[in-house]
């Protein structure tokens, strides 16, 4: 990437207001020599904002005799001064942001699992879709789009797909869980910060005369190859597997790829580039590039939203937390969550597994303050990206040992624009979860035709409405 | 397309020598399959098209920039008139890129876009830039991305069944052996329709096979089967940060000595009493010699050692208190193709006994709970294993006791019984089962596709040849590409 181009005068002042702070810089950005008018009119509205983080193997709350070690005390309005008292739960890590937190209890994924209780879990954690009846075990899919997806179609930019990503490797068993076009359409997940990165910024770089020429040249083999995949759609004799794969592929074609417009300084390039994704001991480095990245891409308007899937659907990544046992290596977190030195039912009992449960709990709770701090750091005109979206730290298990459904951990981070609840923690009142996902409809502005909110997202037999204790 | 065979398949269409690196590219959907190659899960995302495309531009612009490489693709007699060196572009290259001659329609369209080449690339060549403008769209055609198979028109289905066109068959049989196009010979075989007979089919493939490319794609299959990747990130206590990769490598060295340089089959796989060792795999073998890091082939006398089961990859990477279990599943699941319910959910109950063996017998054997599918698949696949410590090392004790490697196995012709890794190994080689699980993973991976109701016959054939010692793996593959169901589809439901 040549240095000069980003002393070019941004051709349009209006994203002049994108100011990196906490260590980001963002270059001038180059979206608008692409005359993207649809993205200006987007740009007119207030813009929203969605990350889902996701955690595997429950969390440390209480079940199966276990004491609670997860949730705050007390229902009700969240303090710091009360939050940093209750040392003994594992959001204690967030309670300096106490007053932009929403936390909900009492939530339920609706459907059982089809053999494996992490695939049934990460099938309906952000989908509140049935679990598949084939595939099954530690195959099975979503029987329905997940939330990333929808909000992604209805809010970004020329409905660009949700950045999809992941820390730990993508293959093995039972490896990416979380995003879904569709039923049984499993998104994959990038796992490399630094393909990532390349991907987002693309053709940046370049003069603008050469990028109208690319344009021109690409809008003349794409009318050559949409031609070719409506004359294959006209046929008669195709299956509705191939009809809707090559739908996907007529609407994914674009004859100006917008690639993300900003850039990290040359020195964090450089880490992104040295580091290896699938090794468990660069978890938390891995995770915290993904949420640079997730932040840039919010900040430059790529996709505004995101997901990171932290670990593999049964995660057995082995940590290592300073301070905790002096820093030694624990055993791998799914036997963890189990209790046990196995990764099924069988096994000697590992000996403080509930506290080592509860460190990794605070782990993924200093991650998810990492992701809010860098959300903080970017102004907008709206407030920073933290006011204008929400970003969420779930699970696709509720309880570590019993490996249920039942009261799924939901820490939201940000008000949306004023519309959720902030400082409080709320019980939803054992409800499935599905109402969650249309409150969050509803908070980033999607409706149906008519204008009424969305209140069917999920499996259509799910009782249907919202939550109405997390709106503001 | 699969990543690895849109990289193949530019590699040969381009004459690049090399794949071009892919590792940019948007990552496909998991399979439901064992393997990558999954066709019904592979889609064209928005992702994976914009990464296309700029690879596309990228290899046409190399193209037109290296005059050698140019030349091999126009073929020496390319016409230098702008108007017929159109027509021959788009017609020689366009068949190569779809793997079939190019319809009218097809031709006219790319035809008039090579033309604007002068106009697109403005101030260049407009041959070259014809060629550049003709590479970068034929690469994200779809006609180029996705192995369509209509089949013969006039053929029409036949009890659901509906017959390929030679061209069709010809991409089949390269993409299964090559993870690449057809080459000149194939397709010439195609147009004089040549590939409807099984015996030209079987040569073809034999000649296939005999390929560079054939060899990869052997090495492939067993790579993912075997899970072997993930032999890299094993660290067994006291050895070395390496050893994981050098298991690795021994495995892979071994299958290709098997398969490639021996031409051997599946039982050769499970049994062949030799492997490669390093050094460090010397010493935990207990193979006395001279050894550097370099991978040298050893005889071993047959008692402890024979066979894929008994590497030490296989083994290490399958350790802990639960590694018979561990290895019990993966031999049930990936060798037999056995089906094994997931475990069920409850408390975890308590470990008790002096050896490995007996404390897993402790929670799983006879009159407990774990009975039904511990005792009976999954133990005795993992006991007769037990000869081996957690690093692969083989040991005739554990805790100070006698290691117990008797068990016995309900095979379908009826329950065996055999003691130790070295029976256990030969009962396998000898199952039915274990020969059609491997023809059921080489219709996933050769195919593409997952397995249906409709290849159990097929199955059961080429699974009996095998282990009648009639096939080699490469042998193996030649059967299956003369069956029926190699030159036919089934038919969808639109």
């Amino acid at each position: 990437m040549s240095k000069s181009i980003w002393k070019r005068p941004a051709p349009v002042s209006r994203r002049g207001f994108l100011r990196g702070a906490g260590g980001v810089v963002v270059g001038l950005p180059m979206l608008d020599v692409f005359g993207r008018s649809r993205v200006e009119a987007q740009a007119q509205g207030e813009r929203r904002f969605a990350v889902f983080v996701r955690q595997a193997n429950g969390v440390a709350q209480s079940g199966d005799g276990e004491p609670e070690r997860f949730w705050p005390k007390a229902l009700g309005a969240l303090t710091t001064a009360q939050m940093q008292s209750e040392v003994d739960r594992g959001v204690v890590e967030l309670a300096s942001y106490a007053d932009k937190l929403l936390l909900v209890k009492g939530t339920r994924f609706a459907f059982s699992a089809n053999g494996c209780g992490h695939s049934g879990g990460g099938n309906q954690v952000l989908t509140a879709a049935r679990v598949s009846e084939d595939p099954s075990g530690e195959k099975s899919l979503a029987m329905g789009e997940s939330i990333d997806n929808r909000m992604a179609r209805e809010i970004n930019p020329d409905a660009r797909e949700p950045l999809t990503l992941m820390t730990g490797s993508t293959s093995g068993y039972l490896p990416v869980v979380l995003s879904y076009r569709g039923a049984k359409m499993l998104r994959g997940a990038d796992n490399d910060p630094f393909v990532v990165y390349k991907r987002m910024t693309g053709l940046t770089g370049m003069d603008a005369g050469v990028v109208d020429e690319i344009a021109t040249r690409r809008k003349s083999v794409n009318d050559l190859i949409r031609g070719q995949l409506r004359d294959f759609l006209g046929r008669s004799d195709l299956s509705s597997n191939d009809r809707q794969r090559l739908d996907l592929h007529l609407s994914s074609i674009r004859d100006v790829e917008v690639r993300m417009a900003c850039m990290l300084p040359d020195m964090r390039q450089r880490e992104l580039d040295g580091v290896s994704p699938v090794d468990g001991k660069n978890y938390v480095q891995v995770t915290q590039m993904h949420m640079d990245l997730i932040a840039l891409s919010l900040a430059c308007d790529y996709s505004r939203v995101a997901t990171l899937q932290m670990g593999q659907g049964n995660d057995a990544t082995r940590h290592s937390i300073p301070g905790f046992r002096g820093g030694e290596t624990l055993p791998r977190f799914h036997q963890i969550s189990h209790r046990i030195y196995g990764d099924g039912t069988e096994g000697d009992p590992i000996e403080g597994a509930q506290e080592m449960h509860f460190e990794i709990d605070k782990l993924h709770a200093r991650l998810f303050k990492y992701l809010i701090d860098r959300l903080a750091a970017y102004s907008t005109p709206e407030g920073t990206l933290l006011d204008s979206g929400f970003a969420v730290w779930t699970n696709d298990i509720a309880h570590g040992v019993s490996h249920g459904y039942k009261n799924v951990p939901w820490v939201f981070a940000g008000s949306c624009g004023g519309f959720l609840k902030q400082g409080q923690y709320v019980d939803a009142g054992n409800v499935t979860h599905n109402k969650l996902f249309n409150t969050l409809l509803e908070a980033v502005g999607v409706k149906n035709a008519d204008g009424t909110p969305v209140d069917d997202f999920g499996d259509p037999s799910l009782s249907k409405g919202g939550i109405d204790v997390m709106k503001a | 397309m699969s990543h690895r065979q849109w990289a193949g398949a530019t590699r040969d269409l381009l004459a690049l020598g090399a794949a071009p690196d892919i590792a940019m590219f948007t990552p496909d959907p998991p399979s439901s399959t064992s393997f990558d190659n999954n066709g019904g899960t592979l889609v064209v995302s928005p992702g994976l098209r914009a990464d296309y495309e700029l690879m596309a531009e990228q290899l046409a612009s190399d193209l037109v920039a290296d005059a050698a490489r140019l030349s091999k693709v126009t073929g020496a007699d390319w016409p230098s008139g702008l108007d017929a060196a159109a027509d021959s572009f788009v017609t020689r290259f366009g068949e190569r890129a779809f793997r079939r001659p190019l319809s009218a329609a097809e031709r006219t369209a790319f035809v008039s876009l090579f033309k604007r080449g002068g106009e697109l690339f403005p101030g260049d060549d407009p041959k070259l830039s014809g060629v550049r403008l003709t590479v970068q769209a034929m690469l994200m055609a779809p006609a180029f991305l996705y192995r369509v198979e209509l089949g013969e028109a006039a053929g029409g289905s036949n009890g659901g069944v509906i017959q390929l066109t030679g061209y069709e068959i010809a991409s089949r049989l390269s993409f299964m052996l090559w993870d690449s196009g057809p080459d000149e010979l194939l397709m010439e075989a195609a147009k004089a329709g040549r590939l409807g007979e099984p015996d030209e089919l079987a040569a073809q493939a034999r000649r296939l096979l005999q390929d560079p490319r054939a060899t990869d794609k052997l090495a492939e299959f067993h790579r993912q089967l075997l899970e072997l990747d993930r032999y890299d990130e094993m660290h067994p206590k006291d050895l070395s940060a390496d050893i994981g990769a050098s298991m690795r490598r021994e495995t892979e060295r071994f299958v290709r000595d098997v398969v490639v340089e021996n031409e051997g089959g599946l039982a050769e796989l499970l049994t062949a009493p030799y492997g490669y060792v390093n050094a460090e795999l010397a010493s935990l073998y207990g193979v006395t010699g001279t050894f550097g890091s370099e991978l040298t082939k050893v005889s071993f006398d047959g008692t402890q050692r024979a066979g894929l089961m008994t590497q030490a990859g296989f083994l290490a990477y399958r350790s802990g208190d639960t590694a018979p279990i561990l290895r019990g599943v993966f031999i049930n699941d990936k060798l037999l193709c056995a089906k094994l319910p997931p475990p069920p959910v409850f408390e975890p109950p308590r470990l008790s006994g002096a050896t490995r063996r007996e404390r897993i017998d402790s929670i799983t054997g006879e009159g407990t709970c774990g009975a039904g599918c511990h005792a009976q698949l999954i133990n005795p696949a993992g006991f007769p294993l037990e000869f081996f410590d957690d690093a692969g090392r083989y040991r005739a004790q554990d805790n100070g006791r006698p290691v117990d490697g008797k068990a016995s196995y309900p095979f379908r012709a009826g329950a065996l019984s055999y003691d130790g890794p070295i029976e256990w190994s030969r009962a396998v080689a000898d199952s039915a089962e274990a020969h059609e699980c491997y023809v059921k993973h080489w219709i996933e991976f050769g195919f593409g596709r997952s397995v249906g109701a409709g290849d159990a016959a097929l199955i059961t054939r080429v699974g009996l040849a095998s282990r009648e010692r009639e096939l080699s793996v490469r042998e193996l593959l030649v059967a299956l590409v003369q069956s029926p169901t190699f030159r036919t589809r089934k038919l969808e439901q639109p």
